[in-house]
């Protein structure tokens, strides 16, 4: 018995198909006949990223050893070795989970990971420490409940998100979650969203003023408005494009004021296809959108997909989640009942801090503070259970590395904490000082350079009490502290009141761990300003750091002058300046603990370091459908074995329709799956024009195709046979063109979007900005 | 779904500490990087993770190829872990020996290294064992596979605590299969390793 036949019809047929391809994919990279460069990008496509030390190299505090993986120099991608663990990325739209889910996550975290769930700062799930061959059956058993794990990593739309108040806010202009969601549906898989150079990222914001959405760091950010047209309300969103953080950080730039619901999925459809076409590919410290948005300017760039979205054929999907019946509402569990008293010790804090009045009277938000995000397999299950109990399901992860439960009744909050709090989930301090966003930084990435976590786990340790017992001065109870491992802000500390980004500094010979503190970002307002570099301290001085700045600033401040305006108002030079004694670092013989990190006794070093795959591998379409049709061959040989030889001829022929569409997708990307345009286009292209021809054989192996395609299936057994082999020489015939149309001069055009003859195919490209393409030179 | 011991390669054994010889976790740290310099348990040795921010759950991993060793606070009961993730050869019975071998082998390493800490060190009595499947395809927590993995642990835990009574009780935790062996009287680790052999 397998998990596939265990769960049966659970899975999506379509989920499902996906899975056992990319399971196809693994047995052909064993094989070696998957490039492992195009075997990073696909599995990266399904979440499946790589961990710290998977080069087979890591320091033990003695030197660089080899950790000898049993892979047999098989690897699963550039210097990524097959055995190594790495990390799952497990996408959950706007941080919506249901606890059938939050079971499975559980289950899936005992049995493939090391027993904790880690929420992200993308409102995901991620598991660590999980073996490549354990992915496949992750993944169905994730489908079986609803989860997909497709687009999680890679240079694909990542997951979207959303403010977790969203439908309970009192401030919010109306509910996002349905509009998100349906961004998130469209865009899955869309053919406009898979060549992109770097990845994209979405956020739903329900107002301005918050901070639940963080449009301003976004690639494509949406804020919900209202407009009054012809006199009656219109929903629409303010919308921004060209934000992000990283390395150098960039304000998202206002697109549209009203951008009506109608039209958000057109327009990001858009946007997907000029950022496809004109976004850089080579260079991937620049290939972010908010690089090509400052390059052409929001004016050029605004024109450029407005002249896509005119040109784009209409499509059904647009609007069908605005349409017809309204997506059924959160519904409470129970009738509302307000609070009535009776919390157990440590319930006014918590409840203080961790409570969220909905505008529902009589309903409460509770926000599960998790320590750097994680909790255990245990705690995730007894969670699922609570949220069976008290809320019916209604629960969501959150930016900050919290879960929220919703339509908690205001009667049951003590119940709810005194349960929290026996499996130690009731910790107070939610959205304050003591609730720290971190990335995972050395622990398990490769670009990691200092401890986030571990910096994070010591400022957590040294701050809850203060949080619980509500001893914070009320100026900076509120202020958010982040770090990240590095200046990629994965742990999004430009954004924080407080960031920290792991820096190395040589003293003495010796590397030591440093934090760069970045001061005065702006949390609220949807991520509204960037904080200010004020120098790097040793990672062991960073509690200083904190304790003195927050001091100052309570002793300091004007009359309810905020953090961000107080460092602004005191400068970069009085800021380096408050921290100059704490930036020296003591002699290695006096004191050696600066020359390690927070929670490592190893000596520190840069040594560990490895090549991230943040950035994924800029991967081709055609290398992807090449990829894809040796999976189906491979699948076509399988099923030969077995003598269903129907289905191993529709393999066979698909497999060839897959090459074919690669080769095409060199000059046309939007062919589509229909057979006879593909063929036709085949033909036109490669074969009329001889250069699919090979030396000897001519355009022997192109006949194949053809003669399947007009001929139809003979499933008598000989022919199957034969079909699977010709089908095998064909992908060969498409990887020695494509290998021969690479080794050409560069054109310096990118793929058209016309077809070569016959119909318009779906998707043509926008007149005139053939002209822009080429003037771009990208 | 049936359960299957030919199949079941997931497991996790745990062997649980004195809890007033449990120093912070924190300190189990520096131990466990040292375990990797000197090889000093089996397995590929590859990382250290720390949880100690958790509760109720893995505190400090010492994370293997085959298997992981866990500083485990699960229900506040400290004790040391080891999760196998990859298959061992023979029968269910020899794997689940060899895995306690390792365990225990461990554990008592683990007495050796913080004997000199400040407070004392960890001591494990040795007169419980906590058995849990980590695979719900081949072991389901259902009545048939309870039964069976039942009988299979009794005649290791008469084995392992050399014919003394066990009691044989499933785990509190109705969401996974698994089952913990106790006797009455406290074992040295040395001697429950002997039984191993």
């Amino acid at each position: 018995m397998t998990w596939k036949e265990a769960l049966g019809d659970r899975i999506p047929a379509e989920l499902g198909a996906e899975i056992d391809t990319f399971e196809r994919q693994i047995a052909l990279r064993r094989q070696g006949k998957i490039d492992e460069k195009v075997f990073a990008e696909t599995r990266l496509r399904r979440g499946v990223y790589g961990q710290r030390y998977d080069n087979g190299q890591r320091n033990d505090g003695t030197g660089p050893k080899t950790l000898p993986y049993p892979s047999n120099g098989l690897t699963k991608g550039p210097e990524t070795v097959w055995d190594a663990p790495g990390m799952q990325r497990i996408k959950i739209p706007m941080g919506r989970l249901a606890p059938d889910q939050m079971d499975t996550l559980a289950d899936l975290a005992e049995e493939y990971s090391d027993d904790v769930c880690h929420v992200t700062t993308r409102q995901d799930i991620q598991l660590h420490f999980v073996h490549l061959d354990d992915t496949p059956d992750l993944m169905r058993r994730l489908a079986a409940v609803g989860i997909t794990t497709r687009e999680a990593c890679g240079n694909t739309v990542r997951n979207v998100t959303a403010c977790p108040l969203a439908g309970v806010c009192r401030d919010e202009t109306f509910d996002v979650t349905p509009h998100a969601e349906a961004c998130m549906r469209f865009l899955l898989g869309h053919p406009d969203a898979q060549d992109f150079g770097r990845k994209f990222k979405v956020a739903f914001s329900g107002c301005r003023e918050h901070a639940c959405g963080l449009v301003s760091m976004h690639d494509l950010g949406l804020i919900a408005v209202t407009r009054t047209i012809d006199g009656a309300e219109r929903h629409g969103f303010e919308t921004y494009v060209g934000g992000g953080l990283g390395a150098v950080p960039h304000q998202a730039k206002l697109f549209d004021e009203f951008l009506p619901v109608e039209e958000l999925l057109p327009i990001a459809q858009a946007i997907s296809r000029v950022f496809a076409r004109l976004g850089e590919k080579r260079n991937r410290a620049r290939a972010r959108i908010k690089f090509l948005v400052a390059h052409l300017g929001l004016e050029e760039f605004k024109r450029l997909v407005l002249e896509e979205r005119a040109a784009l054929p209409d499509d059904p999907r647009w609007t069908a989640h605005l349409t017809g019946a309204p997506p059924a509402a959160e519904q409470p569990l129970k009738p509302a009942a307000p609070a009535n008293g009776g919390g157990s010790n440590g319930f006014e804090g918590w409840a203080r801090t961790n409570v969220y009045h909905q505008r529902q009277s009589g309903y409460a938000t509770v926000t599960v503070a998790l320590p750097l995000g994680d909790l255990t397999a245990h705690q995730m299950r007894r969670l699922a259970s609570l949220a069976r109990q008290y809320v019916g399901g209604a629960v969501r992860a959150t930016a900050e590395q919290n879960i929220v439960l919703r339509w908690v009744r205001e009667a049951d909050l003590p119940a709810l904490h005194r349960e929290l709090s026996a499996v130690g989930l009731g910790r107070a301090g939610a959205g304050t000082l003591a609730d720290i966003t971190a990335c995972p930084g050395t622990d398990t990435c490769k670009l990691g350079i200092a401890s986030s976590r571990g910096l994070a786990a010591e400022l957590t340790s040294r701050l809850s009490e203060r949080a619980a017992a509500g001893a914070f001065d009320p100026a900076v109870e509120g202020l958010r502290i982040k770090t990240s491992g590095c200046f990629n802000s994965c742990g999004q500390h430009h954004i924080a009141d407080l960031g920290f980004y792991g820096v190395s500094r040589n003293i003495g010979g010796y590397a030591v761990p440093h934090f760069q503190v970045v001061l005065g970002g702006k949390w609220l307002d949807n991520a509204g300003a960037y904080g200010l570099a004020s120098g790097a301290v040793p990672s062991k001085r960073i509690p200083e750091v904190i304790e003195r700045i927050t001091g100052r600033f309570v002793a300091e401040r004007r009359e309810d002058e905020s953090f961000q305006d107080y460092t602004r108002r005191i400068g970069k030079r009085a800021l380096r300046e408050m921290f100059a004694d704490l930036a020296t670092v003591p002699p290695h013989d006096d004191d050696p603990s600066f020359y390690s990190d927070w929670g490592d006794p190893r000596e520190f070093t840069l040594g560990d370091m490895g090549v991230g795959e943040c950035a994924g591998e800029v991967v081709s379409l055609t290398e992807f459908d090449l990829a894809a049709a040796e999976a189906r061959i491979f699948e076509a040989q399988s099923q030969l074995e077995e003598h269903a030889f129907a289905r191993a001829d529709e393999l066979a022929y698909g497999a060839m329709l897959l090459g074919a569409r690669g080769l095409i997708k060199t000059e046309f990307v939007d062919i589509g799956d229909a057979p006879d345009a593909i063929v036709q286009e085949f033909r036109t292209r490669f074969f009329d024009t001889q250069v699919f021809f090979d030396k000897y054989a001519g355009g022997k192996f192109a006949m194949y195709l053809f003669r399947r395609h007009e001929g139809g299936p003979k499933l008598k057994p000989d022919a199957v046979h034969h079909l699977v082999e010709e089908a095998q020489l064909f992908l060969e015939a498409c990887h020695a063109c494509q290998a021969r149309l690479a080794a050409r001069p560069a054109a310096g055009m990118p793929a058209a979007r016309t077809p070569a003859a016959g119909a318009q195919a779906a998707g043509t490209q926008a007149a005139g900005t053939q002209a822009a393409t080429q003037g771009q030179g990208r | 779904m049936g359960y299957d011991a030919a199949a079941l390669q997931r497991f996790s054994l745990k062997i649980f500490a004195d809890p007033a010889s449990a120093g912070a976790p924190r300190t189990i740290i520096p131990v466990f990087h040292r375990w990797i310099q000197e090889h000093a348990v089996p397995g590929l040795l590859i990382d250290v993770a720390d949880y100690t921010h958790l509760v109720d759950g893995p505190s400090v991993l010492l994370v293997a190829h085959e298997a992981n060793y866990v500083l485990d606070e699960t229900a506040g009961r400290p004790g040391l872990s080891y999760t196998r993730k990859q298959p061992l050869e023979g029968a269910f019975g020899d794997r689940l020996a060899t895995a306690a071998a390792a365990l225990i082998a461990a554990a008592r390493r683990l007495e050796q290294d913080t004997s000199r800490m400040t407070g004392g060190g960890v001591t494990f009595p040795g007169n419980e064992i906590e058995f849990a499947a980590n695979d719900r395809l081949a072991a389901p927590r259902i009545a048939d596979t309870e039964s069976a993995l039942r009988n299979e642990l009794a005649g290791f835990g008469a084995r392992l605590f050399g014919g003394a009574d066990v009691e044989v009780r499933p785990l509190d935790d109705p969401a996974r299969l698994g089952f913990s062996l106790k006797t009455a009287e406290t074992i040295t680790l040395d001697t429950l390793l002997s039984r191993l052999e």
